[in-house]
């Protein structure tokens, strides 16, 4: 088991007034290897959760195992945890701050200490993995870049440390589509070879398509753990703040009046699986499109 | 409600940023729409393709760097050019400036040089009618992610604007904020003759107007009827845009020449053709 937190709790501002609780006894496991989603409604504590995983924030009760390393409320330094887990932040663009996208990349590994021979090759490399040719982008101003390629840089800065855990949270906040496919397929890449990627998001369709397992946060706790298969089975996401993805809305429609069809889809053609054999009658045509802004959608 | 009357037009407007390195970005090159009053209409386009910059020009924070930007009744020659916009961008921390919500809430109108007492009436009568009233005193980077949208666009509202400038208003709210914001979206929708511009990167929001224009690289790539937006992949593709899995899904049920497998779809109208 790579990470296992026990019955941890955080609270902001603990001990005035303004005191907010937000983890209220998590227990969370997870294997090495794993690809695990965390979902939940906005102010669920996903990102609070996972700024444990890093060190970032200390347990105030509970601990949080990473690796070899135990982290307590009586831990002194968090930076313990230096070098096991990497955190992509939200908006991870807003903390660029080089001159060059390279020696943006290339802070994390001198303020680690690495050898200077090998930060070049590294840079590089991990430029490549996000997608970027480090020949045309490695001397520009990460200033002078489009959103997608702020993020595409800032999660190279991650990469590069070579973290045998990885954490994204909201990695496709801001992204459009296609520049959210492209980390989901980064994510699934990293994940392949043997990294523990955790990913928090509120596009549920993308986690589905990446993650091995899920986690549910309500209300400070895990709600729910397991498969996508074992969450169709629950229809509580809507307590909990969410909405099913719009493929597996269409699919338990469908379910609500065909029992027994397995609704835990991932991709169009997964649900043109499930749904052909329902096809009887020959097309008709298409319903008038929406109409009035915003109503009814 | 007419909707043949132009409320805000723009001829072959551009617009490019300095980059550090001396060179220039193009934003926007040669963009010429309209905007009707009464009407929503859909700009899509994927980042970068310059949608932000169209809002800010729409809005009346960005001046275009060459091309001409008409506004309301200089429209239809009548000398006036002034035309009440709001803009909602997509994460409104961006542009909160004040310390506690009803601050924030009366901020235009006190731009507006309105008295101090009509400020206050319209203020708490908002903050009544989007449930806020609660949370006049707090600072606005305490309010949740529904709620911090819910105030940006309350607090345009509460101007009332000929035009409402939507910049993916929705995207990083979960689905109970998405909710409020839509309820409240839709019901001060009805001044009559507001037209809305909403921009948005996913394709499926299409469906919130009958027209839709899809900008690529800061041009103007498709404009038409929302109904007869492309939606092949290849075709998409060509603008960094994906076909909604839902378009996908059809396709494959509904092969050519079935015309339900060319359409957006909702999620609860797929399913009851099945």
């Amino acid at each position: 088991m790579t990470i296992r937190l026990r019955d941890v709790h955080f609270t902001y501002a603990a001990g005035t007034p303004w005191a907010r609780p937000v983890l209220k006894g998590i227990d969370l496991e997870v294997p090495a290897g794993e690809c695990l989603g965390i979902l939940g409604g906005n102010g669920s504590g996903k990102t609070t959760l996972v700024r444990h995983m890093n060190g970032l924030l200390l347990p105030q009760r509970g601990t949080v195992q990473v690796g070899e390393i135990t982290l307590t409320p009586k831990t002194k330094s968090s930076r313990l945890l230096s070098g096991e887990t990497g955190l992509v932040f939200q908006f991870p663009e807003k903390q660029l701050f080089a001159e060059t996208v390279y020696d943006d990349i290339a802070f994390g590994l001198e303020f680690a200490g690495s050898p200077a021979g090998e930060i070049p090759g590294r840079v590089e490399e991990a430029l490549r993995q996000v997608g970027l040719d480090p020949g045309t982008y490695g001397r520009r101003s990460p200033f002078s870049l489009n959103w997608g390629e702020k993020r595409q840089v800032a999660i190279a800065g991650v990469l590069v440390l070579d973290t045998p855990r990885l954490v994204f949270d909201e990695p496709g906040a801001g992204l459009d589509p296609a520049g959210r496919r492209r980390i989901t397929d980064l994510m699934r890449e990293l994940a392949g070879r043997g990294k523990t990627v955790m990913v928090v998001s509120h596009h549920l369709d993308d986690i589905f398509r990446v993650a091995d397992r899920l986690a549910v946060l309500g209300d400070g706790r895990v709600v729910f753990h397991g498969s996508l298969e074992e969450l169709c089975r629950h229809d509580d996401l809507d307590r909990w703040g969410l909405e099913w993805p719009p493929l597996i809305r269409a699919v338990k429609a469908v379910a609500a009046r065909h029992p027994g069809l397995e609704t835990a889809v991932r991709t169009p053609r997964e649900a043109a699986a499930v749904l052909r054999p329902l096809l009887q009658s020959a097309p008709s045509t298409p319903p008038p499109l929406g109409k009035g802004g915003l109503r009814g959608i | 409600m007419t909707r043949d009357r132009g409320l805000i037009e723009l001829r072959d407007v551009s617009c490019s940023y300095p980059l550090l390195d001396g060179e220039r970005r193009t934003a926007l090159r040669e963009v010429s729409l309209e905007v009707r009053e009464g009407e929503v209409l859909v700009v899509l386009g994927a980042g970068g393709a310059g949608k932000t910059t169209l809002a800010c020009v729409l809005a009346g924070v960005t001046a275009p760097e060459a091309g001409t930007v008409r506004r309301g009744p200089a429209l239809s020659g009548q000398g006036d050019s002034s035309l009440p916009v709001g803009l909602v961008t997509q994460n409104p921390e961006d542009t909160f400036t004040s310390p506690v919500v009803r601050e924030e809430m009366g901020l235009i109108l006190q731009n507006l040089e309105w008295a101090d007492g009509e400020i206050d009436r319209a203020v708490d009568a908002m903050l009544a009618e989007v449930g806020l009233g609660g949370h006049a005193e707090v600072s606005p980077t305490l309010l949740s992610g529904g709620q911090k949208q819910i105030l940006a666009l309350a607090s345009t509202l509460i101007a009332d604007p000929a035009l409402l400038v939507l910049d993916e208003p929705l995207s990083l709210l979960d689905r109970r904020g998405r909710e409020e914001v839509s309820t409240l979206l839709s019901r001060r929708s009805e001044r009559a003759g507001r037209a809305e511009v909403y921009l948005s990167s996913e394709v499926g929001d299409a469906l919130r107007g009958d027209r839709t224009i899809v900008l690529a690289r800061g041009s103007v790539a498709w404009e038409g009827p929302s109904a007869e937006l492309p939606l092949s992949e290849d075709a998409l593709a060509e603008w960094g845009l994906l076909t909604p899995d839902l378009s996908l899904l059809a396709g494959l049920l509904f092969p050519p020449p079935a015309p339900e497998g060319r359409a957006l779809w909702r999620a609860d109208e797929l399913a009851r053709r099945l």
